[in-house]
């Protein structure tokens, strides 16, 4: 569940063909994949198992090595665990956990545009100035292990994960589909790699 | 650090969108689809589209026309007007809603708020509240299925709206619609000792100036819906105005447009340029940028 409409839309705009599935059959044709997330961690890792796409997701992500990008909460599933609700198991494909924001420090959710500074050399931000403008609406957030897997941060209260990379999976926290150009710059470096 | 959010508020009724005066008289000032892309195009950090036909309800609902109006639009979005149930909520967000925008539903039963929340996330549940000045001097909400105010204190609206899971507060006041005059600023700080969730507040601007005295009081958005409607880049000069004028709070101006060297008058109105300074940018050209 999500808000496929605005990820088509962006990749309309960009000129890209893509297909809305949960047939296993029609993922494994895919040569990229976008994981858009608008709802809770359990109910998404619930659907996802209930479809049965966890094993064409590891076939295709961790054997095929094919690029994926999750956004916002299908960043969150592609973790380890998140406490959203009740503890509940990721993914795995991020060595992160997702844990809530600390609303004694900052307003919760982390609603509006924030700058987001990246890794150098992330092809993911090519040719996106250093703090620039994205769009976030969450009450949670990634906390990685292993930070050389983080690309982005951004601060809100303290220094957060916004951005998440292992090897051909990519995550962000932030919305590209709704950070007007620079998203739509984001979603054009993404698709490139492909 | 989280920029404070410029909103650009659309009421739509038939089919139109209105410019709104105390909530009771409607003009009609053009069609939703070019009120939506002017205010993406111009920059606007969040679009509302609230629908306030009477008793609008879940059948009345054309998904359709919403996936249309925002198909194109790579700006967040929030929609309301006659939600009071999951499903079509749900529906809502897979057509182009970030968020979706109660306020009857919740007066009437404030556990709906749960029930949405729990599906959607707090962050995509906004509740929205209209204030009233009662007799007594007191803020309540109103009622609109009822038409009568609400039992409860505005405080105690926004305490309750909390305590069910809502993401966001949206304030109206129903005074200053449309009165030009400037937000409600004691709702608005009433509203901001009873949470510490992100609150909006709409309702009353008629100068730029009005949305910098909002800015000020910390809340996370300040929105307008008649302001934007009748200016070219309106969007853009307010966020110059407030850019240039508060040093505290953060403001994104990030279209090609920023009205470098801009000055403004006591109300916010930006001044015009000297004729040898447009003399100068005549013959600049900038191509738009293809990503």
């Amino acid at each position: 569940m999500g808000n496929l409409e605005s990820i088509s839309g962006a990749l309309d705009n960009l000129g890209c063909h893509y297909q809305i599935s949960r047939d296993p059959a029609v993922i494994r044709q895919g040569d990229a994949y976008i994981l858009p997330g608008v709802g809770a961690f359990p109910r998404a890792m619930e659907n996802l198992s209930r479809f049965s796409l966890l094993e064409p997701i590891f076939d295709e992500l961790i054997t095929n090595k094919k690029h994926c990008l999750g956004i916002c909460l299908g960043m969150q599933i592609l973790t380890k665990r998140s406490e959203e609700f009740v503890e509940t198991e990721g993914i795995g494909l991020f060595d992160a956990s997702v844990e809530e924001l600390d609303g004694d420090n900052v307003k919760v959710p982390h609603v509006g545009w924030n700058t987001v500074n990246y890794a150098d050399d992330c092809p993911l931000f090519k040719g996106i100035d250093k703090d620039s403008w994205f769009y976030f609406d969450h009450s949670y957030y990634t906390n990685p292990s292993d930070f050389d897997q983080i690309i982005a941060t951004t601060d809100y209260g303290q220094k957060i994960t916004v951005g998440l990379q292992n090897d051909s999976i990519y995550g962000v926290q932030f919305h590209p589909e709704k950070s007007q150009r620079n998203g739509l710059k984001l979603l054009r470096n993404f698709i490139s790699l492909s | 650090m989280i920029a404070t959010r410029l909103i650009g508020v659309v009421l739509v009724k038939n089919g139109w969108v209105v410019q709104s005066v105390k909530f009771e008289r409607y003009f009609p000032v053009g069609k939703p689809g070019i009120a939506i892309e002017y205010l993406d195009r111009w920059g606007i950090d969040e679009i509302v589209l609230l629908d306030i036909d009477k008793q609008l309800k879940m059948q009345d609902r054309n998904y359709e026309r919403i996936r249309r109006y925002f198909r194109n639009i790579r700006t967040p979005v929030a929609i309301g007007g006659g939600i009071t149930n999951v499903v079509d909520a749900q529906l809502l967000i897979r057509y182009g809603a970030d968020k979706v925008v109660i306020n009857t539903a919740f007066l009437e039963n404030p556990t709906v708020i749960q029930d949405l929340s729990s599906v959607l996330g707090s962050q995509a549940v906004v509740v929205s509240l209209d204030a009233k000045v009662t007799a007594e001097n007191e803020y309540r909400p109103v009622n609109h299925l009822r038409r009568i105010a609400s039992d409860l204190t505005i405080v105690e609206a926004v305490k309750l709206a909390q305590e069910n899971g809502a993401g966001e507060i949206f304030i109206n006041s129903i005074e200053a619609d449309g009165s030009k005059t400037g937000y409600d600023l004691r709702l608005a700080k009433q509203v901001l000792q009873a949470t510490n969730l992100p609150v909006v507040i709409c309702g009353g601007v008629g100068w730029p100036r009005h949305f910098l005295d909002g800015i000020r009081l910390g809340v996370s958005g300040i929105a307008a819906a008649n302001y934007f409607h009748f200016s070219e880049h309106s969007v853009i000069k307010v966020k110059k105005y407030l850019s240039v004028l508060d040093e505290e709070n953060i403001i994104r101006l990030n279209t090609d447009s920023t009205y470098d060297n801009a000055s403004f008058d006591e109300f916010g109105t930006m001044l015009p340029r000297e004729e040898q300074e447009l003399d100068e940018i005549r013959y600049d050209s900038y191509s738009e940028e293809i990503i």
